[in-house]
């Protein structure tokens, strides 16, 4: 019951992405991220490496970072800021400024996610490591193929890449785990650090309920 | 865990919620001392902020990694499939799983206290006649409709339960727009609209404020204290009399008896885990249908070797799981005029309309005789735009992202307005439906949780597919340009019922018709337990007004 409608039997949940991360590591479903469109030989020239992702400067303060058209500052408590560039980089592409309805950058993306990354559950679903772990294997990807990090290729690369990854479980249900906090920037009440200035919301014609979450009375105030 | 103390009082009462409230309100204000276990915390108007997050989170519900159910559902292959489930909490809160109702409130009617006499037996089918008959309880449906304020207009109709009120104490709330739409298709389908009764405020009352109409209902809890949830409408009230104390965070886990098998105390573990017994000369469980078994199969005593009152095995038995279905109609927008699209999208105002008219079904060409039906309410789902975002995340089956993904969510968000039905129908009790302890999963408190199993008759989707099929009818008779629906052979988590149902006879039933279970004098069950069958509608109505009838009850034997 979504909880709920009497017979409610939608499910909001988010994808599944601890067997994703098994899945990941375990070497086998990289061949199922990889299917596709990637040449054989960047698997052969990868199998022999373990994802190498570096998160010693995790906790390191972020500095501004450009958003379109305004600066927005970010607590880096659990990204670094190269880390928090190729996440923009990636949600610009899966929410992208297509001149109709916010952005990813529009929705206070990266603030919500880093804010999203500071719950108890996210963060014992182990999210954040995982949407860390994806970002560097998407760079290799990127740089195997195109001798670039994935920012800075161009949004036809971009995407080709992000089509590959789309085509495999695990890669799917990493981009799923992106768009399923990118929903939640897009739709959840502006309290909570996305849907600025309810942007959100007004491109969906919705109308919030009242009264709107305050200080003190957030959910995890009660948890 | 250390056993620390005891208390005293008149009447223990296991559970908050509309089960136990009722007795703890009529019982304390007779002067009797009352304590009522909650398991949950107190909250009220101030802390239901319309926040999505609070659902999404199950804030106010038992959690996965505390408490759980064992599941065991048809599998599909004729086999029974296990799995571990937090459906069935509804409200780990004071006042319970009331806080988040929808609160649509029907009565029962007379043929539901004699389904077995009216509509004989169903191979494979526990059915039984009630105890008692409807006439006994329908001065308490009385009592709930005015002591925690139902509001509604009584429209006469074919199936129109006898009243001894011409109509509900407060007027309806307001009502959307669609409401004229359906009275009209209704009308000329040949069947009889009717308005719907809430357990929602229309007018203050009791220090209650009416309705807001933010929109934000059912699974939201209620702001202005309109919901009547057992809190806001009984236990509010009931705490200031002096009598009737309310411990939180306290979870009940056994009920002692003496030497005559009576009910002498109750255990609870506090929120430092260390357990208190509190002694009383009544014990009242309400604690949700399958808790209230786990609670009496888990008491043992000396006269109550395989669970207090489970001689002939029928402690967990019966259990029934709302039978049913839902469907939608679409529509389509740009197919309607300016006007006509304001009042598809206004937000506020309820539905609130329903249709009996296959309470009962006498149509030869879908049964050979006549069968007992159902009830569909006309509904909105409470608005929960980040769910119904991530509905658009994926196009048969393959993730959507980029313009696709926001095309997908703006369309489903502003070109077509989707409006909803239920359908209600009796889950036919059966020897596969039934509560027992789990041998394995066990709680945070280290007590054997419950294995619910959910067995159903083939005849529960056979009555609600003929009533879903009535509900596409309307809404495309509404206008709308997609309609479709489709029946449940799962439990509908949080209208389970039975269970501890009563009867005259012990070997057939766990309590007796006062609601007392069978083999003691003073332990009394006044949740949804008790139903034989649940009626074709919710059933929170029946379990307000049966409690306040057992209320009395015990209040006589005081």
């Amino acid at each position: 019951m979504k909880v709920y409608s009497l017979k409610h039997r939608k499910n909001p949940n988010k994808p599944k992405n601890c067997q994703f991360e098994q899945h990941w590591t375990s070497g086998i479903n990289r061949r199922e991220f990889m299917k596709g469109s990637l040449a054989l030989s960047v698997l052969a020239g990868l199998s022999a490496c373990k994802p190498s992702i570096e998160n010693k400067s995790a906790k390191k303060q972020v500095k501004l970072i450009r958003q379109t058209d305004r600066t927005v500052k970010l607590t880096g408590r659990v990204f670094n800021e190269k880390q928090l560039l190729d996440i923009q980089a990636v949600s610009m592409r899966l929410f992208p400024d297509d001149g109709d309805g916010p952005s990813a950058d529009d929705l206070n993306f990266l603030t919500y996610l880093e804010w999203a990354m500071t719950d108890e559950q996210n963060m014992s679903d182990g999210d954040p490591e995982f949407i860390v772990k994806g970002i560097g294997w998407l760079n290799q990807f990127a740089n195997d193929d195109y001798g670039k990090d994935f920012k800075e290729l161009s949004v036809q690369k971009q995407d080709k890449l992000l089509s590959t990854t789309a085509r495999s479980d695990a890669g799917e249900r990493w981009m799923a785990l992106l768009i399923y906090y990118l929903i939640e920037a897009l739709a959840l009440d502006p309290f909570y650090g996305g849907n600025t200035d309810q942007v959100g919301w007004k491109w969906l014609k919705h109308q919030g309920g009242f009264p709107n979450p305050i200080a003190g009375k957030t959910y995890r105030d009660f948890e | 865990m250390k056993s620390l103390k005891a208390i005293e009082c008149d009447v223990c009462i296991i559970g908050s919620g509309v089960g136990g409230a009722p007795v703890a309100s009529e019982l304390s204000k007779a002067g009797h001392k009352v304590i009522v276990l909650e398991k949950g915390g107190w909250y009220n108007e101030q802390d239901f902020k319309k926040d999505e997050m609070l659902g999404r989170k199950r804030i106010f519900r038992s959690k996965m990694k505390e408490e759980r159910h064992v599941l065991s559902a048809p599998d599909g292959d004729g086999d029974f499939s296990e799995s571990t489930t937090t459906e069935f909490w509804g409200g780990n809160i004071v006042g319970g799983a009331s806080n988040f109702m929808s609160a649509y409130f029907h009565r029962l009617k007379p043929k539901d206290f004699r389904l077995l006499s009216e509509y004989g037996p169903i191979e494979g089918a526990n059915i039984a006649d009630w105890p008692i008959t409807y006439d006994d309880m329908e001065p308490y449906y009385v009592k709930a409709e005015q002591v925690v304020g139902i509001s509604g207009k009584v429209v006469d109709h074919p199936f129109l339960e006898p009243r001894s009120t011409p109509d509900y104490p407060f007027p309806p709330t307001n009502e959307h727009p669609i409401a004229k739409w359906f009275d009209k298709a209704a009308t000329k389908l040949g069947f009889h609209p009717l308005p719907m009764a809430r357990g929602i405020l229309s007018r203050p009352h009791n220090g209650r404020n009416f309705c807001e109409y933010s929109g934000y209902c059912g699974s939201y809890g209620c702001h202005s204290g309109a919901k009547a949830s057992s809190r806001a409408s009984l236990l509010d009230d009931a705490v200031k009399n002096g009598n009737c104390e309310v411990i939180t965070h306290a979870k009940a886990y056994q009920i002692n008896t003496d030497s005559d098998g009576n009910a002498s105390s109750v255990d609870y573990f506090d929120m430092n885990g260390d357990s208190i017994r509190v002694k009383a000369k009544k014990v009242v469980v309400a604690c949700y249908s399958m808790e209230s078994s786990r609670m009496l199969l888990a008491s043992k005593g000396e006269k109550h070797s395989n669970g207090i009152g489970n001689k002939y095995n029928q402690i967990g038995k019966n259990l029934h799981c709302c039978a049913g279905g839902t469907g939608h109609g679409v529509f389509d927008l740009s197919k309607f005029s300016e006007l006509q699209q304001n009042e598809l999208t206004v937000r506020g105002p309820f539905f609130n309309r329903f249709l009996q008219d296959w309470y009962e079904i006498n149509d030869k060409s879908a049964f050979d005789k006549p069968v007992k039906g159902g009830t569909i309410d006309f509904v909105f789902d409470p608005p929960s735009p980040t769910s119904d975002a991530s509905e658009s995340r994926y196009n048969d089956g393959d993730l959507v992202w980029g313009t696709q993904l926001k095309q997908n969510i703006k369309s489903s968000f502003t070109q077509s307005k989707d409006f909803k039905f239920e359908v209600f129908c009796d889950w036919l009790p059966n020897d596969d439906c039934y509560v027992s302890l789990d041998r394995n999963e066990k709680d945070k408190w280290g007590s054997p949780v419950a294995k619910v199993k959910v067995g159903f008759h083939p005849h529960d989707l056979k009555v609600a597919q003929y009533i879903v099929d009535k509900g596409v009818e309307v809404m495309k008779q509404m206008g709308a340009q997609t309609a479709f629906g489709n029946v449940w052979s799962d439990p509908t988590g949080n209208l389970m019922a039975g269970g501890l149902r009563f009867g005259n006879d012990p070997k057939t039933s766990a309590l007796d018709a006062n609601c007392r279970v069978h083999g003691t004098n003073n332990l009394y069950v006044t949740d949804g337990s008790f139903m034989p069958n649940g009626g074709s509608v919710t059933p929170t109505f029946t379990i307000y007004a049966n409690s306040f009838r057992v209320a009395d009850k015990i209040l006589e034997a005081m």
